[in-house]
């Protein structure tokens, strides 16, 4: 039996937990803000991506249209939130604040309950992207390519917007020296709402992608935002990069278990991130400075 | 410290109402005796009524010891953490499987000693971060648990275990065993926090830095805390499994850490009384609109979102609130808001 596949579809699974959490790490980094409701970002994204193709025989071309589409629609939310909501947040204590945004998840999740109801709803593969193709000697699942794909593009189009963007800077300025970038007169509620677009934006995506590969729950919210979180301490509250080395980590981990020991296989992933929290407090690549208390 | 502001000056004024529901405290002593009165004839009613007491009150008290023991936590200890589920979970999974084999009382106990040494063990490692990283280990611990009891046959699994009171335990001296744990762990956290303990606890809270320079093991006394709020929620969760007959997984899900968290700042956490009033209002609240039915989340997350914006410090500071904003009113001077501020 060959590792091969489960890696493929580790990183795959990996790469939709790094489209949450990217958002939330950076906006970390520029508020010190942690989303709860992040969460429910990522499964509006994919009830919305349920309503725009549910009919439709589906391609992947189309799912990345209705992807796109979700992911603006969710960009909306994330910045309406953001205007009316967190930015109330930012300066209460941080438990507060966490809190806060935990009463926006119940809120919007309560919400998906309403407007899609309780029962689970499904999208299926688009065609051509639902078997196996074989690299060398091995079959590894088509779907998983796609999402590496997907995700090797949002760290390059991250990157650049990180590196080569006023937006960018403003940003890292926020999570290197927050007071001295104020006093140089960088307007935190743009630079914040902003952040949030994007992250909403891949959030949605991320909920998208990750339609076909779930069902479609009221409860996905909450379920999938602990393991963002996850992704986003062990890599280091606030860096980018550490939740995508967070994200493949956790992901390839989980799908390696779950092949060859299934009955442990959520545990393992909670074992992870516990094991590096107590070891590396900081995550892999952040910086004890940043964490708040 | 209230009493001395009883004998501040009275200017009077157009506003005097304002003045005597604000600095003449006689009305919140009589308010808390006519409470008190209350409480015990209802206790004692229902423990001598034929029918069982009410189910849905038991379960109230149940949620006041919880927010109780994580307010230890939130309130007292900064401390924030996210996997408290994992002691209550803990608690009740205890309760059911030693209840076959014990009487009531051995079987509450072993209860709160099992959550005890488990938020100990636990503690020794998590208790060395704080902040967001603590609530982070606390809540894969808990996310942990919850994965192992869903998937262990020895615990029932999905399914859960059934936790029956003993044939000889009416409902009505059951319900007497509820009112006495829910008492005397709320008297625990009150007499803990007027000990040398308690008071050390708060100090590190308020500064950590000053008080470990002042030779203090901050380590020691969050750890401290940290098991005593593990055992209260073992208790909490005890007491659960038998008013509701049964233990799942779902004691043990993330989303029953944050639930008396909500209760907590609902309330207001840096007062004794605040977890009591959030886990009343909040579960009062949702029964009233029903677990089951689909706006319950959207009326749980409106109210927290409302009270945390409107009223940081809880529904307990309503009466500072007025006082702030009926100074504003009378615009008597700074003296004013300063005392508002020192209530």
């Amino acid at each position: 039996m060959n590792v091969l596949p489960s890696i493929v579809s580790g990183l795959g699974d990996g790469m939709l937990l790094f489209l949450i959490a990217s958002g939330l790490s950076v906006i970390f980094g520029a508020m010190r803000f942690l989303n709860f409701a992040h969460g429910a970002f990522f499964a509006i994204g994919g009830y919305l991506t349920y309503n725009f193709l549910s009919n439709l025989q589906l391609t992947p071309v189309l799912l990345i249209g209705g992807a796109l589409l979700a992911g603006l629609g969710v960009a909306v939310l994330a910045y309406v939130s953001e205007v009316v909501v967190f930015r109330r947040l930012y300066k209460l204590p941080p438990i507060d604040s966490l809190l806060g945004t935990y009463a926006l998840l119940l809120l919007l999740e309560g919400a998906i309950l309403v407007v899609w109801g309780p029962n689970s709803l499904s999208v299926p593969y688009p065609k051509g992207l639902n078997s196996t193709v074989r690299i060398g000697s091995v079959d590894v699942p088509q779907y998983s390519l796609l999402l590496i794909a997907v995700g090797v593009i949002v760290v390059v189009a991250m990157t650049l917007l990180l590196y080569k963007t006023s937006l960018g800077l403003e940003v890292r300025a926020l999570a290197e020296d927050r007071t001295m970038t104020q006093l140089l007169g960088v307007n935190i509620s743009g630079v914040s709402a902003k952040v949030m677009l994007i992250g909403g934006f891949l959030a949605g995506i991320g909920g998208a992608l990750a339609a076909p590969t779930i069902a479609l729950t009221p409860d996905l919210a909450t379920s999938f935002i602990i393991q963002a979180f996850a992704v986003v301490v062990v890599g280091g509250l606030g860096s980018f990069y550490g939740a995508l080395i967070a994200a493949v980590v956790l992901g390839v981990t989980q799908s390696v278990v779950v092949t060859y020991l299934p009955s442990v296989s959520g545990i393992a992933f909670y074992a992870t991130m516990f094991a590096i929290l107590l070891f590396r407090p900081q995550g892999i690549l952040g910086k004890s400075s940043l964490d708040i208390s | 410290m209230s009493g001395k502001l009883t004998k501040a000056p009275t200017t009077g004024g157009p506003r005097s109402w304002s003045r005597w529901f604000t600095t003449d405290r006689r009305w919140v002593k009589m308010l808390w005796i006519a409470a008190a009165v209350l409480a015990i004839a209802y206790v004692v009613t229902q423990a001598t009524s034929e029918t069982p007491p009410s189910f849905f009150v038991e379960i109230v008290l149940v949620q006041v010891l919880y927010a109780m023991s994580v307010n230890i936590l939130i309130g007292y200890a900064h401390l924030p953490s996210f996997g408290q589920a994992a002691f209550f979970g803990t608690g009740a999974y205890a309760a059911a499987l030693t209840i076959q084999g014990v009487p009531l009382y051995a079987s509450l106990f072993l209860a709160v000693a099992v959550s005890g040494i488990l938020a100990l063990l636990l503690g020794l490692l998590a208790v060395r971060t704080s902040g967001i990283t603590f609530a982070n280990v606390t809540l894969a611990f808990g996310q942990m648990l919850y994965l192992i009891a869903a998937n262990s046959d020895l615990v029932g699994g999905e399914n859960g275990l059934l936790a029956s009171l003993p044939s000889q335990v009416s409902p009505q001296s059951f319900w007497l065993v509820i009112v006495g744990c829910v008492t005397a762990g709320c008297a625990v956290v009150w007499w803990m926090f007027r000990t040398p303990t308690g008071e050390t606890i708060l100090a590190i809270r308020d500064n950590p830095e000053r008080a470990s320079s002042l030779g203090i093991s901050t380590f020691r006394y969050r750890l401290t805390a940290f098991v005593v709020a593990g055992a209260l929620a073992g208790l909490a969760g005890a007491l659960y499994a038998f008013a509701t007959g049964i233990v799942t997984a779902d004691t043990l899900y993330w989303t029953r850490s944050g639930e008396p968290i909500i209760m907590c700042l609902l309330g207001g956490s840096k007062k004794f009384f605040g977890p009591i009033i959030g886990a009343v209002a909040l579960t009062t609240l949702l029964q009233q609109v029903g677990q089951g039915s689909t706006s319950y989340l959207i009326y749980v997350g409106g109210i927290l979102l409302i009270v945390l914006i409107l009223l940081p410090q809880g529904l307990l500071s309503i009466p500072a609130r007025i006082r702030q904003i009926s100074s504003r009113w009378t615009s008597s001077g700074p003296s004013d808001t300063t005392k508002a501020a020192a209530l």
